[in-house]
């Protein structure tokens, strides 16, 4: 029997056993991908938090009439009792030294961050 | 047949497969064994740092951290103000440890989480040892845990917490072994609250430390209170009264009235340049004279938007002009000499354009 254009076995199972090394390959990837991403999020909502933290140390230390407006990029409330600055519905949380600061819940957008006799007062504008 | 491979290919297939594949599994394993160990560095390291910051913030604080935790670990354990963990690597055990400032103790619930892999939201909280009186740092808390840590009392988290007088939670009238209230079994808890009192009052603490109620704030009720936001000597002339030599001064910083012999500065005066006393108008001039309540040393970098301005600041220019007669530099005070910089120029706000050394 004559064939033609047809492909060998070996080279059958070679690309069969390639190809489940890829796939093996991209399942580690799709794990370590969304570890990564949980990490990322983790990263970055910290370091938000971390930042509007001094800003708000900042405001307070500066004294008496400092105002200053910045934007968040996500959602945050500060609870005085505990000196815990929440971001994005207690995702992540940092400490604020102080507990002299307004605890109005702050949506993503600007705000507007105001001493007002050593207290830190913040509201959306 | 034709297609099939030569026996020379198949080998070289074959040989190159020998070497890539233990190649392949063996950086794999080493990336993950490597990762493993920097995981659980950076879980023990972040907890540790997280606990002393804590801690550092004294009672009544928390933080939550993300911890990520390998694969693997044998154990963990807190031996007073030190964190251990024990990782299976390499085909051996390794210690990882991270000391804090603080004693820290642990839930169960937390040390059955952590050793297993995953990634954790963890809490780290503060709380007083009650034998020994010291402030603890506490992993892993909830309400349940049997712990009534700092932030939890008896209304917050029944479950850890039992009502006591210091707690904030003012129970009235309180149970047969902690009575809480105002004029009898006085408790500071309800300071502020209506326990105990008739209505329209409300509890406050006496100067020998007992309770007492007290009428709510209410203009004419004969006390002045919360001066100057609540009541102040211009809103409330009868509880607030100024006598001479007390006069009733205006605060442009809280838009509120205060008392005080002399309405130069007021109180809440605290940084330069915040504040300026606008003293009076220069006629003929473009400037005005202004005080500022800050040392001179505050006053000396004074930039933009102010002018750097001494005690000689109501000496008079006589040129009445702005610039010309004086001189660029301060002089001493009392020198008689205009230096030029020393006013506010007219229309600027009073509270941003001078600074002097009282």
């Amino acid at each position: 029997m004559k064939q033609r254009g047809q492909a060998s076995m070996e080279m059958l199972f070679v690309i069969g056993m390639l190809f489940f090394i890829f796939l093996f390959l991209l399942g580690f990837i799709f794990t370590k991908s969304k570890d990564i991403q949980t990490s990322e999020r983790i990263v970055d909502t910290k370091n938000e938090c971390v930042t509007f933290s001094n800003v708000i140390m900042a405001v307070f230390l500066s004294g008496n009439g400092t105002y200053l407006e910045r934007s968040l990029a996500y959602n945050m409330t500060f609870r005085p009792s505990q000196r815990l600055l929440s971001v994005d519905n207690d995702f992540v949380t940092c400490a604020v030294p102080i507990n002299q600061v307004s605890d109005t819940p702050l949506v993503k957008g600007v705000v507007a961050i105001e001493n007002k006799n050593s207290m830190v007062v913040m509201k959306n504008v | 047949m034709k297609g099939q491979i030569s026996i020379e290919y198949l080998m070289l297939i074959g040989l190159i497969l020998l070497i890539v594949i233990p190649l392949f599994y063996y950086t794999l394993s080493r990336t993950r064994e490597d990762l493993r160990s920097q995981q659980a560095y950076d879980a023990l390291s972040s907890l540790a740092h997280t606990a002393d910051e804590v801690y550092s913030l004294g009672l009544g604080s928390r933080d939550f951290i993300w911890i990520h935790t390998p694969t693997g670990i044998k154990d963990f354990t807190i031996d007073g103000k030190s964190l251990a963990m024990t990782l299976s690597l390499r085909g051996a055990t390794s210690d990882f440890t991270a000391d804090t400032k603080a004693n820290v103790t642990v839930t169960q619930d937390f040390l059955n989480k952590i050793v297993l892999p995953g990634t954790y939201k963890v809490s780290v909280e503060t709380y007083k040892n009650v034998s020994s009186g010291t402030v603890m740092i506490l992993l892993g808390g909830y309400c349940g845990d049997s712990l009534c840590s700092s932030i939890e009392n008896a209304d917050t988290c029944a479950l850890d917490c039992v009502n006591i007088c210091g707690d904030g939670v003012c129970v009235y009238p309180g149970d047969a072994i902690y009575k809480e209230a105002c004029l009898t079994d006085y408790c500071s808890d309800c300071v502020g609250s209506v326990a105990d009192c008739p209505s329209g009052k409300v509890c406050a603490q006496d100067l020998s430390g007992g309770g007492y109620c007290k009428t709510l704030v209410a203009c004419g009720d004969g006390e002045c209170q919360g001066e100057p936001y609540v009541e102040n000597c211009n809103d409330c002339k009868i509880d607030c009264e100024a006598i001479s030599p007390w006069q009733c001064c205006f605060d442009a910083v809280t838009d509120s009235y205060y008392r005080s012999t002399n309405c130069g500065v007021p109180p809440t005066v605290t940084s330069c340049p915040d504040w300026c006393v606008y003293i009076g108008d220069r006629i003929g001039s473009d400037y005005d004279t202004g005080t500022c309540a800050q040392t001179f040393t505050k006053c000396n970098d004074f930039g933009t938007g102010g002018a750097y301005v001494e005690i000689d600041e109501l000496d008079i220019d006589n040129g009445g002009t702005t610039s010309g007669t004086c001189d660029v530099q301060p002089k001493p005070p009392g020198d008689g000499k205009c230096d030029g910089d020393e006013f506010c120029v007219a229309g600027d706000q009073a509270d941003t354009c001078c600074c002097i050394f009282l």
